[in-house]
Parts: structure tokens; C-alpha cells; sequence
């Protein structure tokens, strides 16, 4: 079961390795797009902390690290699933294309979202992360070897809570077929993952960490690197990231009853 | 002229065919302007600070505010010029009697006018949220205000413009314009007031055309520029507009005689 699913990811990231790279200037294009975001982005990050100490507690580097570590989920989450996503919301529905998914034996909940990596988001996200391990040796406090372990485990979490969260984001697609806005839905929220939780009003924390718990994908994490393991975060991440997950699953098949296809 | 009135008459029912999409779109890019408003109310209390390089609170999020009409009008976005010679499009509008530029100029207009109209119920919602921090221009700065910004818009419009027209030789300009809108995004003041930067950067920035799209409106709407200090602008916007349209209408005469009318 698991083989057949590792086999087709594999499948589809080969043929979007050969695709992308037949297009090199484009790619390099989009590569250069995230290095200018990266200096803009610094220079505000600057202007910030000329102008105060720290940020609900994070200094200077830290937040920098959440900036760059947060980048890095959302731009492996565009390498994989991005595209496939975006085209979910926009044609498949409308044109009927989602008929090939349904199909397969196959979740097509994960056989859309994989049918169009774009590797290339890779190379960017490869960048973010030195950056942030950079800043991580910046701020000079020792880590230890468990927070890393701790670190890698709740990422790992934190890019499948983002997964389920843009899934949600879109499956209304199945009742307002032309609907497009509801592919960038997550990325107007994006900007709350690059700060610290603790800036945020009472009622924003409820909803960002509860409800729609996009602030707690960067933050979990990053927080572990910095302080002790908090045991009551890594199962409260663990925990929400499964509850997300069997909420899109039962949504995406619930939208999926209101299906019928645009050819038949 | 009869003629023009009719085709930008149908193109604005055209697009305006599809509300719930730009209003879902307008209505979801309001998280912007919070995620702003939180960072910066982070760093006046956390550095109990009452001005920075001038601003209040008040006055950056006023910034905000008329920072996200620009943003909402996306400039860079409007000019259809790139697809129309890339899928072929413009070779149908050669066969018509009509001027290509003029027809490419109204579409534009007609997409900002519709975006505008359709952020204004959601700039009433945020004005109502922040009342207590919107600073309001008198009637005077009021009308410059607006003279700036059809000014900015048309500077804008004349800049891309030039990366359009490189569609007839490079091809596909999609990511350069994606890439050129970023950058000019950060240049023009869109994420931070250019009055925030350090002086040995802010000089860079203050002598290149982009501040005239984004920064020097929001000033003007502040009052934080003299009528002389504002006229002067007017006269520095219109001679980039000129000499920027002069570039694009050059590539745009040189680049219809290479045209080949892709997809015929």
C-alpha cells in the first residue's frame, strides 16, 4: 500500500525533474524572485530591530530563523504540492479533468496534489535553510542534540499540517467551481508563520493556533530549538496535525459526493 | 472614439462577470494589513516608542492602509499585453480597426477601476476597524492625493509595459514581470515606509523612479509633503511616464514587425 504510494511520488517528481529541466531561465527567474524576497524581507526584519530589543522575547536572529525556517515548509510544500493543488481549485473541477483521479486506485485527494511537482522549488527551499541555519549559529546559544531530534519531528509535522490546511483551503472548489481565490487562501495567511506567537492579540491566537492552526506550523518548531522540549506542544502538534488530516479526508470525500462530471 | 467607449463598455461588464472571486480575493488580502498592523503595534509598545523617523503608529498604519489600495489595484498584474502576444491573441487585435495600444491601455483601466471598486466596501470595513488610527488628509491634500495616484498608476503601467513588449523576442515574460513586481514592490515602499530606512541605504532608494508608486502617494496622503515638495513630484512622475512609454513604444513598433502570431 505505502510502496504504491512512494512509487507514484517518485514517479511524478522524476517527470517533473525532466520537465523543469528543459527550462532553465525560468527557473532561474524564479530562484532570483525568492533572493530578492529574501533581501527585502531582511531589510524590513532590520528596520524592526533597530527600533526594539526583541519580539514577544525573540531576538533578532531568532525571528530571523523562524522567518527562513517558515519559508523553507512553504516552499517544500510548493515543490510538491503546490501546483497540483492550484490546478485542483482552478480547472479540474470546472473541466472535468478530476475524472483521471477518481479513476486510479489511489487516494485522489493525494494523487491531485502530487500530479504536478515543481522540483525546482527545491533549490530555493535548500537556500532558506542554510540561511537559517545561519542564523541559528548567529544567535549563539548552545542547542542541544534532542531539540534538533525534537526540531526534525515536529517539521516533519508541521509541512503535513500545512499540507491539510491548503486542502482544506480548497475544497469548496467541489461547490463553487469557479472559484479561484480559494487556491491563495493560505498564502494570505502565510505572514503569520514568520512571527512569534506571542505578538498576536488573545482572540488571533485563539483562532491562528485552534481553529486554523497555520501560526503553530513555523512556530512549534522553531520554538523547540530555542527552549526545552515542551511536552504539552509536540502532542498538542502531533495531535491537531492528525485531527486536520482526518477532517480534509472526510471533507475532500463529503465535497466529492457534490461531484459530477463536466463531460458525462 | 465611439468606437472605444463601446469596446471598454463591454470589456468592464466582461469583467466584472465574476464577483465572488475578486470579492473572496479582496476580502482575504485584508489579512495584510493585519499582520502589519500587529507587527509594528509589537515594536511601538515593546520599545515604547511614540514615533519612528517620524511615524506614529497612527500614521504607518494610515501607510498601510493606502498602501493596500495600490496593491489591490496591481499594477503589474492589469497589463494583458504579455498573454495577448504570447498566445497569439494580438494577432486577431491586428486585423481589427482599431489602435492596439489604445484598446491594451482601456482593458487596463478597466481592471483597475474594477479592482478598485471592488476593494472599496472592504477599505470602508478596514476604516472602520482602525478608526482610531486613520489619519484623514484635508480636502486639498485629499485631490492630491488622487492626482498622485492616476499618476503612479500610469507610471506603473508605462514601466511593465516595457517588460510586455519582451514578449515578441524573449518570449514568456511572466516570471521577469513576477520577479520585476516584487523587487518594485520592496523599492517602492509596499511593505515598509522608505522614511524608515537608514540614510546611507534610504538614498538609493529615494533617487529611483519606484518610490513615485507607492511611497510618495501614501506621503501625500499624510501630508507629509509640502504642495511644492508634491508639484515637483508631478513633474518628475510625468517625465518618467514619457520616458518610459518612449522606451516601450519603440520595443513594442520594432517587436510587431518580428511578430509571428503564435498559435495561427
Amino acid at each position: 500500500m505505502i510502496k504504491k504510494y512512494i512509487l507514484v511520488t517518485w514517479m511524478m517528481i522524476k517527470n517533473s525533474y525532466i520537465r523543469d529541466s528543459k527550462i532553465s531561465g525560468y527557473i532561474f527567474s524564479k530562484c532570483t524572485t525568492q533572493i530578492v524576497e529574501i533581501f527585502v524581507n531582511v531589510i524590513f526584519f532590520n528596520i524592526i530591530f533597530a527600533n526594539t530589543q526583541e519580539l514577544a522575547g525573540w531576538s533578532y536572529y531568532q525571528v530571523l530563523f523562524l522567518y527562513f525556517f517558515s519559508r523553507s515548509i512553504i516552499l517544500l510544500d510548493n515543490a510538491i504540492f503546490k501546483k497540483g493543488v492550484n490546478t485542483f481549485a482552478k480547472t479540474m473541477i470546472r473541466k472535468g479533468d478530476y475524472d483521471f483521479f477518481l479513476i486510479k486506485p489511489i487516494s485522489p485527494m493525494y494523487l491531485t496534489s502530487i500530479s504536478s511537482p515543481q522540483i525546482y522549488y527545491v533549490i530555493s527551499a535548500i537556500f532558506y535553510i542554510l540561511l537559517a541555519i545561519y542564523a541559528l549559529l548567529k544567535n549563539g546559544v548552545v542547542i542541544h542534540f534532542t531539540s534538533i531530534l525534537w526540531f526534525v519531528f515536529l517539521s516533519f509535522f508541521g509541512l503535513t499540517l500545512y499540507f491539510f490546511l491548503n486542502i482544506i483551503c480548497v475544497i469548496p472548489t467541489f461547490w463553487f467551481i469557479r472559484l479561484y481565490t480559494l487556491k491563495d487562501i493560505i498564502h494570505r495567511f502565510n505572514g503569520f508563520m514568520r512571527y512569534p506567537i506571542g505578538i498576536l492579540p488573545f482572540s488571533l491566537r485563539f483562532v491562528l493556533t485552534i481553529l486554523f492552526p497555520i501560526a503553530i506550523v513555523s512556530y512549534i518548531p522553531a520554538a523547540t530549538v530555542f527552549y526545552p522540549p515542551n511536552m504539552l506542544y509536540i502532542v498538542y502538534m502531533v495531535a491537531i496535525t492528525i485531527v486536520f488530516g482526518l477532517m480534509a479526508n472526510a471533507f475532500w470525500r463529503f465535497g466529492q459526493q457534490r461531484y459530477s462530471s463536466a463531460s458525462s | 472614439m465611439k468606437k472605444y467607449l463601446t469596446f471598454f463598455n463591454l470589456y468592464f461588464k466582461d469583467v466584472a462577470a465574476y464577483k465572488a472571486d475578486v470579492l473572496l480575493s479582496m476580502a482575504t488580502t485584508m489579512v495584510y494589513i493585519f499582520v502589519f498592523y500587529i507587527v509594528w503595534k509589537a515594536v511601538y509598545t515593546g520599545g515604547n516608542l511614540t514615533q519612528i523617523s517620524g511615524y506614529t503608529l497612527s500614521s504607518v498604519v494610515t501607510y498601510y492602509l493606502v498602501t493596500n489600495v495600490f496593491a489591490r489595484a496591481d499594477v503589474a498584474d492589469q497589463i494583458l499585453l504579455s498573454d495577448s502576444i504570447w498566445f497569439g491573441e494580438l494577432a486577431k487585435d491586428l486585423t481589427r480597426p482599431w489602435n492596439i495600444k489604445l484598446t491594451q491601455f482601456l482593458m487596463f483601466v478597466g481592471n483597475i477601476l474594477y479592482n478598485l471598486l471592488m476593494h472599496l466596501p472592504f477599505l470602508i470595513i478596514l476604516l472602520l476597524i482602525f478608526h482610531n488610527f486613520v489619519i484623514l488628509p484635508s480636502f486639498i491634500y485629499l485631490f492630491y492625493f488622487f492626482v498622485t495616484l492616476i499618476l503612479s498608476i500610469l507610471l506603473g503601467m508605462s514601466f511593465f509595459s516595457i517588460f510586455h513588449s519582451l514578449t515578441f523576442f524573449y518570449g514568456d515574460q511572466s516570471s521577469n514581470i513576477n520577479l520585476f513586481g516584487y523587487l518594485i514592490m520592496g523599492m517602492s515602499g509596499g511593505i515598509f515606509p522608505l522614511d524608515f530606512l537608514p540614510s546611507n541605504v534610504s538614498w538609493i532608494f529615494l533617487h529611483l523612479p519606484f518610490r513615485f508608486l507607492v511611497n510618495t502617494p501614501a506621503k501625500v496622503f499624510l501630508e507629509k509633503m509640502s504642495t511644492g515638495e508634491i508639484f515637483s513630484s508631478w513633474l518628475e512622475m510625468s517625465i518618467w511616464i514619457i520616458f518610459f512609454y518612449l522606451i516601450f513604444h519603440f520595443l513594442f513598433k520594432k517587436g510587431l514587425r518580428e511578430f509571428s502570431g503564435v498559435g495561427l
